[in-house]
């Protein structure tokens, strides 16, 4: 179907709402066609020689699409409920595709080995990178211009003041997976509203409350819960997060995999939350 | 992915060829080959894999390090397993004709609104007018006139009797809120030619997917949504735009959008640890 986009045009709406929602869809499905496309998921080491240009211009692509947002369809990204499916729908996958483009840099740095970190942030294409995907996703609407002055990426990491390239590299590999961790504590955060109901894309969003929660849960250190805020915050959110999932295991196919989930959860020292209600589910 | 999701890719032909072959292997057997789209691909295929994971999914997930293999999870086949389950239960309750749909009127009067308000606003498929008129063509007939247009209202109602229900889901096709104008609009999509210039039976198909989705069937709606597509393509290679009406075209673009927004999410779905070559799309 998508071979056939450049014969269709966008179809026109007489309620002005709904078109715009249509269009802000139809966005943000060929750029998340393009994301998981592009960043590719089977292999790390398939992604590692472009990565960060790849970066540089998915987070360009995400960032544009939610600028561009019509002003009917504006989402706020501060922790409010927007009352509004749509809108709320928006939020969730715009923060799921932010989350997704920086995921590559967590593997190395949370859940591989420290050889297999050191080895990856030796790359010195990485020094190039001057970007949003250096920010936290709040950050880069807070700062707009900042934005802008970064497309001259190689001016601006050239004029940059000389230092040890390993500790720049291991600081950017370490910002972008920071701002896939900090999308996937928003896309949690911003999940809750849809999956207290049923619509027609609540299955997209189960889904990506699901793999957000599991990408933030294998950062989670234990030991970092006593000596962090956000280590503390983190515990929080994914006892939160398996409470919440719980009420899904009514769907045969779901269960097995939230199991599998609290099983993670419980090992890395986790509240066990199945026994909230009393009740073992 | 083998014994415990386990897929090692490797090239069978040149390396150094932009167009060589990507060999797809499970365990030891390999079972399909891919051309590789670039030489940077097919370069990329040839690195070790020193980190070979995969995003992590419903359906399944390897971590990265085999001292936490303990930690990895595939529930492919239990999902499909339980899919083709709930298909066949629907079609056992489809086959037996056990529920009449209530036909009174101010039920319907609630379903249609429920339709507009829970469906229509957010999948705007066809416009508010044309689905009065369908409603309003069906009730004249007395609900009886084997048609297109009394397909596309039996799903409207189903879709309005499910969008409204609380629970999350029904495991029983029986219990299924909706499941009976369900049933009666499969048995009218059965007897329509499977293609035609006709838009209300490609609207009836994307209907049949939202409800399909809102109760949690996705292997069932990914059929209906693929045979929705279909019908799109051929009427795009039969190239009637150029001769069809404003409104002709415009219906076709809404079930295009539509048909191409949910074959992606039904993709992500179904097709969620298929080991394929360029399949990142479909592992979320």
């Amino acid at each position: 179907m998508r071979l056939y986009e450049a014969m269709v045009p966008l179809p026109s709406s007489t309620n002005e709402q709904e078109g715009m929602y249509l269009l802000a869809q139809c966005a943000l499905l060929k750029l998340g066609a393009e994301v998981l496309d592009e960043v590719g998921h089977t292999s790390l080491s398939t992604i590692i020689p472009y990565i960060p240009g790849v970066v540089l211009e998915l987070r360009t692509q995400i960032d544009e699409w939610y600028r561009h947002l019509p002003r009917p369809l504006r989402i706020e990204l501060d922790g409010n409920s927007l009352g509004d499916t749509r809108k709320a729908y928006l939020r969730c996958t715009y923060y799921m595709l932010t989350a997704i483009v920086c995921w590559p840099f967590v593997i190395p740095l949370s859940i591989g080995s420290p050889h297999d970190a050191q080895t990856t942030c030796a790359r010195p294409s990485l020094a190039r990178i001057s970007h949003p995907s250096q920010d936290s996703v709040s950050q880069l609407h807070h700062q707009p211009d900042k934005f802008v002055h970064s497309h001259d990426t190689p001016e601006s990491s050239s004029a940059q003041p000389t230092r040890d390239i390993d500790i720049h590299e291991l600081t950017t590999y370490r910002a972008a997976a920071e701002s896939c961790l900090s999308a996937c504590r928003s896309c949690l955060m911003y999940a809750e509203e849809i999956l207290t109901q049923k619509f027609i894309s609540t299955h997209v969003i189960v889904r990506e409350y699901f793999c957000a929660a599991m990408l933030l849960l294998l950062n989670f250190n234990g030991a970092d819960t006593h000596n962090s805020d956000i280590g503390a915050e983190d515990r929080q959110r994914l006892e939160h997060a398996m409470r919440t999932m719980r009420s899904w295991k009514v769907v045969p196919f779901l269960n097995q995999s939230f199991i599998a989930f609290e099983r993670i959860a419980m090992a890395k020292g986790l509240k066990d939350t199945r026994y909230d209600d009393g009740v073992r589910t | 992915m083998g014994a415990n999701g386990k897929v090692h890719q490797g090239l069978t032909s040149s390396q150094t060829s932009p167009f060589s072959s990507t060999s797809l292997v499970i365990g030891n057997e390999p079972i399909a080959y891919f051309p590789s789209p670039s030489a940077s691909s097919a370069f990329a295929t040839t690195r070790k894999h020193r980190y070979a994971c995969r995003l992590p999914s419903l359906t399944r997930f390897q971590h990265p390090s085999p001292e936490r293999s303990d930690w990895s999870w595939n529930c492919t086949d239990s999902f499909f397993d339980a899919q083709m389950e709930t298909t066949a239960d629907m079609r056992r309750h489809i086959n037996l004709h056990s529920t009449e749909p209530d036909l009174s009127e101010p039920h319907l009067t609630h379903l249609q609104q429920s339709f507009a308000d829970n469906v229509l606003k957010l999948y705007p498929l066809l416009d508010s007018d044309t689905a009065s008129q369908h409603v309003q063509r069906a009730r004249v007939t007395g609900y009886r006139h084997s048609s297109s247009s009394l397909c596309l209202v039996f799903l409207m109602f189903a879709n309005g009797e499910i969008a409204a229900d609380k629970s999350l889901y029904s495991p029983s096709a029986s219990e299924l809120p909706g499941f009976a104008y369900y049933a009666k609009a499969v048995a009218i999509m059965e007897r329509l030619p499977s293609t035609s210039k006709d838009l209300t039976a490609l609207q009836c198909r994307v209907l049949m997917t939202t409800y399909l989705s809102l109760a949690t069937r996705i292997l069932e709606a990914w059929k209906n949504i693929t045979q929705a597509s279909q019908g799109c393509i051929i009427l795009l290679k039969a190239k009637i735009d150029g001769q069809a009406s404003n409104e002709f075209n415009e219906a076709f673009r809404r079930i295009y959008w539509y048909a191409l927004l949910h074959s992606t999410h039904y993709l992500n779905s179904v097709l969620a640890s298929l080991p394929i070559k360029r399949t990142s799309i479909f592992t979320l």
